[in-house]
């Protein structure tokens, strides 16, 4: 009876050991990307599930793709919308090993390397100390960087993406921020709402409306119908070597 | 002896609710002080401050007759309805907010509602 007793427990502390060893990452996760596929590795130091989460937010990672138990694991994703930024999540059914982005190839917002975060931040941020009005980057940063509330884009893209045949959320966050850009460098008509710092621009030419937060982060951007919404804008008239925005 | 309110019965009152759907979590106050419409879109009834209105013509009253007559969908694809979100229940404090004289524009018919 000692013996069975004494094998059982044996058992039972080799099975705990192997189901409550906590699964690691070995390294980060590797994307490769085209501009509708892209695939994701990562590697475990022991086998377990392979599943992959991602999204368009990271706060909702709503598509989900699962493989089989290994510690190699690879997963390819198919029909992604080119020029997109997706956000993702590796691990297994039970944990959550770590988090990435990666950006599929295509359109103008995705091509040459970026300027770095502190030269973009300081050419977003001193309009007064650079009153000669500058070419309008061709480049747009990161959506992230430019779009008020992430969790909205969706809805105004939705709504708004037609004006301008915009072919995806990160698309038409670019267009809206190469508006404020635009106005800054050609000093077109721009009013500040000093209530809560809500910068509106208009442009007069293509009937383009863009609002932007005191950050210089988009609210929205449309065509409005209304001949005299631009008119009814509250605000006073503001000149690019006027504006101030503050790190959000 | 008069009793203390109860603070499960005190109504959280937020500056950040649509005036049309009742919605009480937007990410702002639909207008600031002097009157700058935030254009943020509801979440729930679809309603974007500044443009359905200052730009379609359409009024809060006109919107959610508009939205209840359609079935009272929750509007975003980019964010989901919270867990045992209830239209019905929303429009109810909306009218109780109406009725405290916090509200600009008419609290929803309830009969649209039955």
């Amino acid at each position: 009876m000692r013996t069975f007793v004494h094998s059982f427990v044996c058992v039972i502390a080799c099975l705990s050991g192997t189901l409550l060893h906590a699964v690691e990452l070995i390294g980060q996760p590797q994307t490769t990307s085209t501009a509708n596929t892209a695939t994701i590795q990562w590697r475990t130091d022991v086998g377990c599930g392979t599943r992959l989460q991602y999204g368009l937010n990271p706060k909702a990672l709503d598509h989900k793709a699962e493989g089989a138990v290994t510690s190699d694991h690879t997963i390819q994703l198919e029909a992604l919308a080119p020029a997109t930024t997706y956000y993702f999540s590796v691990g297994s059914a039970r944990t959550r090993l770590a988090t990435g982005t990666f950006t599929t190839a295509g359109g103008a917002v995705a091509a040459a390397p970026q300027p770095s975060l502190l030269r973009r931040v300081l050419g977003v941020f001193t309009a007064d100390q650079n009153p000669a009005p500058a070419a309008v980057p061709a480049q747009a940063p990161p959506t992230r960087q430019t779009w008020g509330h992430l969790d909205s884009l969706q809805d105004h893209f939705a709504r708004h993406g037609g004006d301008f045949s915009s072919t995806s959320p990160d698309d038409y966050a670019a267009k809206a921020w190469c508006l404020l850009q635009r106005a800054r460098a050609e000093n077109l008509p721009m009013k500040l709402d000093d209530t809560d710092g809500t910068l509106r621009v208009f442009d007069l030419t293509a009937g383009v409306f863009g609002a932007y937060n005191k950050a210089g982060m988009t609210k929205t951007f449309f065509k409005p119908d209304n001949p005299t919404y631009w008119q009814r804008q509250p605000g006073r008239a503001v000149k690019s070597a006027d504006l101030h925005f503050s790190p959000r | 002896m008069p009793r203390k309110p109860s603070k499960k019965t005190t109504m959280k009152l937020t500056p950040n609710f649509c005036p049309v759907c009742g919605y009480d979590k937007l990410a702002e106050p639909p207008r600031n002080r002097t009157g700058g419409a935030s254009l943020e879109i509801c979440v729930c009834c679809g309603f974007q401050f500044g443009v359905t209105d200052d730009d379609q013509g359409l009024s809060y009253d006109d919107f959610r007759q508009q939205w209840i007559s359609d079935g009272m969908q929750w509007n975003s694809s980019g964010k989901k309805a919270p867990k045992g979100w209830n239209p019905q229940t929303q429009l109810g404090s909306l009218a109780l907010r109406a009725t405290l004289g916090r509200v600009k524009g008419r609290p929803p018919r309830m009969s649209a509602l039955a």
